[in-house]
């Protein structure tokens, strides 16, 4: 049922108040102050011929325009929102997000977005609140990609990007995955808007020498430089470990153990469970 | 205005009914307009009778009680009798005002509406249907060129609109996914977004080089997947624009947002929801080789197997005995029945009874390397549902096998059940797990299901553990022999009705010398499996002299010494 709040008088009747107050005016406004102005310089027409200085220099002002970054839309966007134009590379903003920012969502949206996340990914995230762990997140996806679950590796890592984009880590998980998925495709445009948000990251030239092994005529990952001391032990180059997978395998080795022991308590259970038993 | 038919009432559903037969009377004497807009009312009042106790029937979680299950299957043998009446009148049509005209066209397309809503309604039967006519008039549409024809239709007292191809992959679609793996709710959140995908559902009558459904249109079979051997008329559906759409669906509950936004479906539970884009995933994932993907089921002679639901009673009934001597207890018993007195004698009958009357057996049906197929009454059915946990012992000398319901439908004959279930592990054994920061509480030390996984690394191993489980952060240890292993739950590979299967990471691992004093009294408590730790607060008593005294030779003369009675 809607309700239309009303004054309480012309809740009698229907009936107008008999003593309304004048209404008021137009605010009156105050007097104009005057500001002291710069009286414009008079342009002077040059003669032909003649070099445009003024226009030199506004022109240097601009950078050269970088072709490969352009050609996504949003990228383009987004570097001009960060400072394109001022010849070197725009500077990390903090405040820029994607576009689709769950925080912005209507409190609806924000509980079905919730409720998906639990139920999507039980023992992992109750709620988006608990995506906001990249280091938490990052492994879980780890988790998940080590089960042959890459793409619920991906889309968990989807969601926190969503709703944290700053956060470097993840981004690098996901270019990680992607490359360990050997998914060219997605590594790109992965990488693309990983670029425009993190435009100074210094892990760059990682995912350009990852991104140049997986799409080597991709433009947006450069030219391949000569290849460093330790960089393959094998056809495809070393992983920076964005995934954050554990160097020390002494848990590995304890699971084996693990595994065996109750095998073969299962085993000698089974074995005599199995033994013909003996006449009451 | 015209008030919808109530068929929650008995009369409101033979009203109906009495139309439906005028109007099939109707059909093979008057003008094909006259037919058609007479069928065509009684369809706007059945929709219109539907809609009203749709969402009672579909809204609620809870069993349906008697007059629901009545209503549903009298809407489900409407929907049967409504599209044999459309395929009747569309073939009549087609003699009469020949195959291409639109009316005909719109029976067809109507015809195969109502097939794939009784598709719906069926969730929970065990009918399958002979796709034959489908077929026939899918080729019939075809023939006349068109198959791309939009048809008008009116469901949930909206009128949508769809092409004939659409209306027919829907219904094969729905068909497809209406063999019990889905409740009721959940087929209708497919329905839903089958509607919002209509554009997707577009067939090819060769091949188009990838994964695709199919249907064969000289049999009488439901979807199949992959390319046909022959070369009989086939229409293939590319499976790559429907997992596009299913991509879509998840971008949108991303943004917060249900698919559809309205209908009756936005309303169920997300829960719901992300099922069906699981089971979507399977499907479109699957083997493209039917052949390949059939597993081998050999008939079983239906012996009664004892099955355990739930992860309690696997462990008590299932599991322990598992790691005893098979019947030990025949052996007792009979020693036992003899020196026992009358009153002895009483309650260790109605011990057993009561033990024997909580048993649940099944009647094995067939067998498979990746399941088990039981028929049972619906009474000993009771409790049993998708997503549940069973354990289950095929012969006394065969370990305890796992398994999970994936599978309910009614049998063949009335008040029968068919129970298909997926095995998970036959060499699963119980394990004592306790908190290591304890809490007091009595579940500290409890009794986990350990599953194996495949390989011998132990990275596919896992634990059964309660759901509830899964909120906490905290890590367990565990004791075998002399080794004390500190494990943490970190990942969750399947989950169903109260349990998950939990991935597990090893912390640390030390023998039990290493253990600090203060530490080693838990590990030492929670080695032993089971665990039947003595009560705190009752007396502790002493053997004396006195109790020497006694005579022991019959040890089943006295439970207990006649000092502590």
């Amino acid at each position: 049922m809607s309700m239309t709040l009303r004054s309480a008088a012309t809740q009698f009747f229907g009936m107008p108040p008999i003593l309304r107050r004048r209404e008021a005016g137009p605010a009156r406004r105050p007097a104009a102050r005057i500001e002291p102005t710069v009286r414009p310089v008079p342009q002077v027409a040059k003669p032909a011929g003649e070099v445009d200085f003024d226009k030199l220099l506004a022109a240097t002002r601009k950078a050269p325009v970088d072709l490969a970054p352009i050609e996504w839309e949003g990228d383009a966007r987004q570097a001009k929102k960060a400072g394109e134009g001022t010849g070197t590379w725009p500077v990390y903003d903090p405040t820029i997000t994607m576009d689709n920012d769950p925080r912005g969502y209507d409190a609806r949206c924000r509980r079905i977005r919730d409720r998906y996340i639990g139920a999507r990914f039980p023992g992992v995230a109750r709620s988006a609140a608990d995506l906001e762990s990249p280091e938490r997140v990052i492994k879980s996806a780890r988790l998940y990609f080590e089960d042959a679950q890459p793409d619920m590796a991906l889309e968990l890592l989807d969601l926190a990007i969503e709703q944290d984009s700053r956060a470097e880590a993840l981004w690098l998980a996901q270019l990680e995955i992607l490359f360990l998925g050997r998914n060219a495709a997605r590594f790109i445009e992965c990488a693309r808007a990983f670029r425009a948000l993190h435009p100074a990251s210094q892990a760059w030239p990682e995912v350009a020498r990852l991104g140049l092994a997986l799409a080597p005529r991709e433009a947006l990952f450069g030219t391949a430089n000569a290849p460093r001391q330790h960089d393959h032990y094998g056809p495809w180059p070393d992983l920076p470990n964005w995934i954050q997978a554990n160097w020390d395998l002494t848990a590995e080795v304890v699971a084996v153990d693990l595994h065996r022991i109750l095998k073969q308590r299962g085993q000698s259970a089974r074995a005599a469970r199995a033994k013909p038993q003996l006449a009451a | 205005m015209k008030v919808a038919p109530h068929f929650q009432r008995p009369d409101g559903r033979t009203d109906f009914e009495r139309t439906r037969n005028a109007v099939r009377a109707l059909l093979a004497d008057a003008e094909p307009d006259e037919a058609l807009r007479a069928f065509m009312q009684m369809e706007i009042d059945f929709d219109a009778g539907v809609f009203k106790v749709k969402p009672d029937l579909l809204g609620s979680v809870l069993c349906w009680k008697p007059e629901d299950r009545e209503i549903s299957a009298w809407i489900y043998d409407q929907h049967i009798e409504l599209a044999e009446l459309a395929r009747r009148a569309a073939d009549l049509f087609e003699r009469r005002v020949g195959g291409d005209d639109a009316r005909t066209i719109r029976l067809v397309g109507l015809a195969f509406m109502h097939w794939g809503e009784a598709a719906k309604w069926v969730v929970g039967r065990r009918d399958r249907y002979d796709y034959s006519w489908m077929h026939w008039l899918m080729r019939m549409a075809m023939g006349a060129n068109r198959q791309l024809e939009q048809c008008e239709v009116r469901l949930d007292a909206r009128a949508r609109a769809a092409t004939i191809e659409g209306l027919f992959f829907r219904t094969l679609l729905l068909d497809r996914f209406a063999g019990g793996n889905l409740t009721r709710q959940q087929i209708e959140v497919l329905d839903a977004w089958l509607w919002e995908w209509m554009g997707s559902l577009k067939g090819s009558a060769t091949w188009p080089g990838e994964a695709v459904f199919r249907a064969d249109l000289d049999g009488k079979g439901g979807l199949r997947q992959g390319r046909r051997a022959d070369d009989g008329p086939t229409l293939y559906l590319a499976i790559a624009p429907l997992e596009a759409q299913r991509q879509a669906v998840i971008k949108e509950f991303h943004r917060g947002r249900i698919v559809p936004s309205l209908g009756i479906a936005a309303d169920f539970r997300v829960e719901e929801h992300v099922a069906v884009l699981e089971q979507l995933r399977l499907a479109f994932e699957a083997p493209q080789d039917d052949d390949a993907q059939r597993v081998v089921r050999r008939p079983a002679a239906g012996p009664a197997v004892e099955v355990w639901v739930g992860l309690g009673e696997i462990v008590a009934r299932g599991l322990q005995a598992d790691m005893q001597p098979a019947n030990p207890q025949v052996a007792l018993t009979r020693k036992a029945s003899d020196a026992l007195s009358d009153t002895q004698r009483i309650r260790a009958i109605q011990f057993s009874d009561e033990y024997e009357s909580s048993r649940r057996f099944l009647r094995l049906a067939d067998a498979s390397d990746t399941g088990f197929g039981f028929e049972a009454s619906e009474k000993e059915s009771t409790g049993i549902a998708v997503g549940d946990l069973l354990g289950m012992r095929l012969s006394d000398e065969e370990p305890c096998v796992l398994g999970r319901v994936v599978r309910r439908v009614p049998g063949q004959v009335e008040g029968q059940v068919v129970i298909g279930v997926r095995a998970m592990s036959e060499v699963a054994q119980a394990l004592t797990l306790s908190r290591t920061e304890r809490q007091g509480r009595p579940d500290d030390d409890d009794l986990f299901i350990y599953v194996p996984g495949d390989d011998d690394t132990g990275a596919q191993d896992a634990f059964l553990v309660p759901e509830k489980l899964l909120q906490e952060q905290g890590p367990h240890e565990t004791r075998i022999g002399e080794d004390v292993f500190t494990l943490q739950f970190n990942r969750v590979r399947r989950k169903g009705r109260g349990w998950a299967l939990a991935g597990f990471e090893i912390l640390d691992a030390k023998r039990v010398e290493a253990l600090p004093e203060a530490h080693e009294k838990p590990a030492r408590a929670a080695a032993s499996t089971p665990i039947f730790e003595p009560a705190k607060d009752v007396p502790q008593f002493e053997l004396v002299d006195k109790d020497r005294e006694l005579d022991y030779s019959n040890a089943w003369d006295r439970e207990v010494s006649p000092r502590l009675l």
